[in-house]
């Protein structure tokens, strides 16, 4: 059975979104002299809503990893596989909280009327009991085997659209990384004497 | 020294588990219980006694779950003894409204409250025995069940034994389409006749009121209670009574009028009752709002028929009923419209859209245009998005092709370049009458541009702000 994906932590549609480009395009202008017929901005809406949740119909443990390349443990964890190539390094994580932003930006074209550009902030937001992570190279390769409780809160600019609850999941299936989501690289720097 | 159990024998889980230790030794421990749901139901009841005939009573009765595991459905039924119900749980509109009710998945320490009020009949004592049925069912039933019972007090005539002078009778006259919102203003006349054969004096009149706060009074008396000197046999008095209804539910005012003079009291007292509604249920609105979706690719030859289609959505916050759909053309006649409620009358739900296809049939050459327009019981707050226009061009039959043929040939004579040049001004044309109609707010109905506006949207992912606690990490 796949992962939770990040898009089902989301709900199917933002209430006020419609508004919240309206008033961002009044603010904003793009369409030139046109006025633009309240419908439009339904309808935009639902296609940016359908448009950015495609984006994010992925395993949400991916899109948490980007936290577990940004921790200092892990980092001096991917340093020290580095002094024993393509050796694995696993590594089990114990309880811990991941934050991961992503800013989803929706590039809007409306015929020769203009365009603009949406920005979305998501914050996902994970408390983990334990994971096991593998790393190599200073890369981190896969996941697998956690438990966490996770939510989601997205918004477009001031906007809070979706202030999810937390839900429980199971990685139910390793998430593996290929390439690798770099951590840590050798240095090439070769140490300079004083002149 | 430490000790591990080297076996463990179970036999049930409701009895002592025997562990038996590595150096032979054997020990009982208690037994472990499965979690198991335990149903209770209280009941409180307002206002308390002295009850008389006619009085409405309250239970509020709370179905709770004090085991430890969920109950998936119970069912909560009410027995009555000269008891009648007159609403169940009358402000909240997701519960039940009406016993036997059925009670979904209850929590373990979570209760549910249901409010009934009923009202007590002729005879001097009422009973209800009120039940929750769990299913499965719990092990523990005898809290399934509470019993309530009271007495009535009997209201002895007041004027008992005198003999009978006057025959008061009251009588309230309302109008019976005035509005009966939670927090309005109702008014209703009292009379107050005397069949005689004597005159009644000292006449005393009072009123209960039930979910409703008096407001004024006005006629024979200013205020209630009050006392009316006199009403000469075959003499009525009035008074108007001004009221502000209470809450969602029941309401009622009862009016009684005595006097000395007459002992027979069975057609003193009259009420004027009913049920308030909440303000919203009547206030309901919903923004419909109506858009061209499909229009004819080509264009079509008087007598064909062009078909357009129309989204209708409903922004709400209420849901859209009775739908009415309706559509003109001074220059196409209207065939018929379908649309995806079938079943009157047509509801579309807060939020939900539905597709609507409009036949016409263009009466001769030419441009022909029209609008459709939807309306529905609840008031419109953008009443101006209501309606969108339709417009086509019926182009002459083939047997005038020929004339096109000229045309093309007079303008191949002209030359290639004068030809894109035309082409080109005329792409503009349509994209300059485009904008003008987004200008005035309307709607893009120019069947041989497809698409008019062509909306594309991709979405690019940048990394966010990334933090993480401190993580424990060992070595696997």
């Amino acid at each position: 059975m796949p992962n939770l994906t990040l898009r089902r932590l989301l709900p199917d549609n933002y209430q006020h979104l419609d508004e919240a480009i309206e008033k961002y395009s009044r603010e904003q202008p793009w369409t030139g002299q046109a006025s633009v017929p309240g419908f439009l901005w339904q309808m935009l809406s639902d296609r940016v809503t359908a448009e950015i949740h495609s984006v994010l119909d992925g395993d949400v443990f991916g899109f948490l990893a980007a936290g577990w390349c940004k921790a200092r443990e892990i980092r001096q964890s991917a340093t020290k596989s580095l002094r024993e190539p393509d050796k694995p390094l696993p590594l089990v994580l114990g309880k811990h909280e991941l934050s991961t932003g992503i800013r989803p930006v929706a590039v809007v074209t409306l015929g020769e009327l203009g365009k603009t550009e949406l920005p979305f902030d998501l914050v996902v937001k994970a408390k983990f009991e334990a994971v096991m992570i593998t790393l190599k190279n200073g890369q981190l390769i896969s996941a697998g085997s956690g438990d966490c409780e996770v939510s989601a809160l997205l918004k477009f600019r001031e906007h809070t659209l979706y202030d999810g609850a937390s839900i429980k999941t199971r990685m139910l299936e390793p998430v593996t990384f290929d390439p690798g989501l770099v951590i840590a690289v050798e240095s090439t720097d070769k140490p300079r004497a004083n002149p | 020294m430490s000790q591990t159990p080297a076996a463990e024998s179970r036999r049930r889980s409701d009895t002592p588990i025997t562990l038996t230790y590595s150096d032979g030794t054997e020990a009982e421990r208690p037994p472990e219980r499965a979690p198991a749901p335990n149903l209770e139901v209280s009941v409180t009841t307002e206002p308390p006694a002295p009850y008389k005939h006619g009085d409405v009573i309250r239970f509020w009765i709370v179905v709770g779950n004090k085991g430890d595991a969920p109950i998936p459905f119970a069912r909560v039924s009410m027995q009555l003894g000269n008891l009648t119900i007159v609403n169940v749980n009358p402000t909240f509109p997701d519960a039940c409204h009406e016993l036997p009710c059925d009670l979904r998945e209850i929590p373990p320490d979570a209760n549910v409250s249901i409010f009934v009020r009923s009202r007590i009949g002729e005879e001097n004592s009422f009973r209800t025995v009120i039940t929750a049925t769990p299913r499965p069912p719990d092990a523990v039933s005898a809290d399934n069940t509470v019993t309530v019972e009271g007495e009535v007090e009997a209201e002895p005539p007041v004027n008992a034994g005198v003999p009978a002078s006057a025959d008061l009778s009251v009588d309230i006259e309302a109008d019976p389409d005035q509005s009966r919102r939670s927090g309005d203003s109702v008014t209703y006349l009292v009379k107050i006749h005397n069949a005689g054969p004597q005159d009644a004096t000292n006449i005393q009149v009072d009123l209960r009121g039930e979910n409703m706060s008096l407001q004024k009074v006005t006629g024979a008396c200013s205020q209630l209670p009050c006392t009316v000197p006199r009403i000469a046999r075959d003499g009525d008095a009035s008074l108007q009574v001004s009221a502000t209804l209470g809450t969602a539910g029941f309401f009622r005012s009862q009016v009684r009028a005595i006097s000395a003079d007459d002992p027979e009291e069975a057609n003193n007292t009259t009420s004027y009752e009913g049920e308030i509604t909440t303000t919203t249920a009547l206030r309901a609105k919903a923004d419909l709002s109506v858009m061209l979706t499909e229009a004819p690719a080509e264009s079509d030859q008087p007598g064909d028929i062009a078909r357009f289609v129309f989204s209708v959505r409903n922004h709400g916050p209420d849901a859209a009923t009775d739908v009415q759909i309706t559509a003109s053309s001074d220059d196409a006649a209207v065939l018929g419209i379908t649309q995806a409620c079938e079943v009157a009358p047509c509801t579309i739900a807060a939020g939900s859209s539905v597709a609507i296809e409009l036949d016409t049939r263009p009466d001769a050459v030419g441009t022909f245009s029209g609008r459709l327009g939807v309306s529905a019981t609840e008031q419109d707050p953008d009443p101006g998005n209501n309606s969108a226009p339709f417009a086509g061009e019926a182009a002459p039959a083939s047997t005038e092709i020929p004339w096109i043929w000229i045309v093309a040939a007079v303008l191949g004579l002209i030359g290639a370049g004068t030809a894109t040049n035309a082409i080109r001004k005329a792409r503009w044309r349509r994209m300059i009458d485009v904008r003008s109609r987004l200008d005035t707010g309307g709607e893009i109905s120019l069947s041989p541009i497809e698409p008019v506006i062509p909306i594309e949207i991709h979405v690019r992912v940048e990394p966010g702000e990334t933090e993480a606690s401190s993580i424990p990490v060992r070595d696997a």
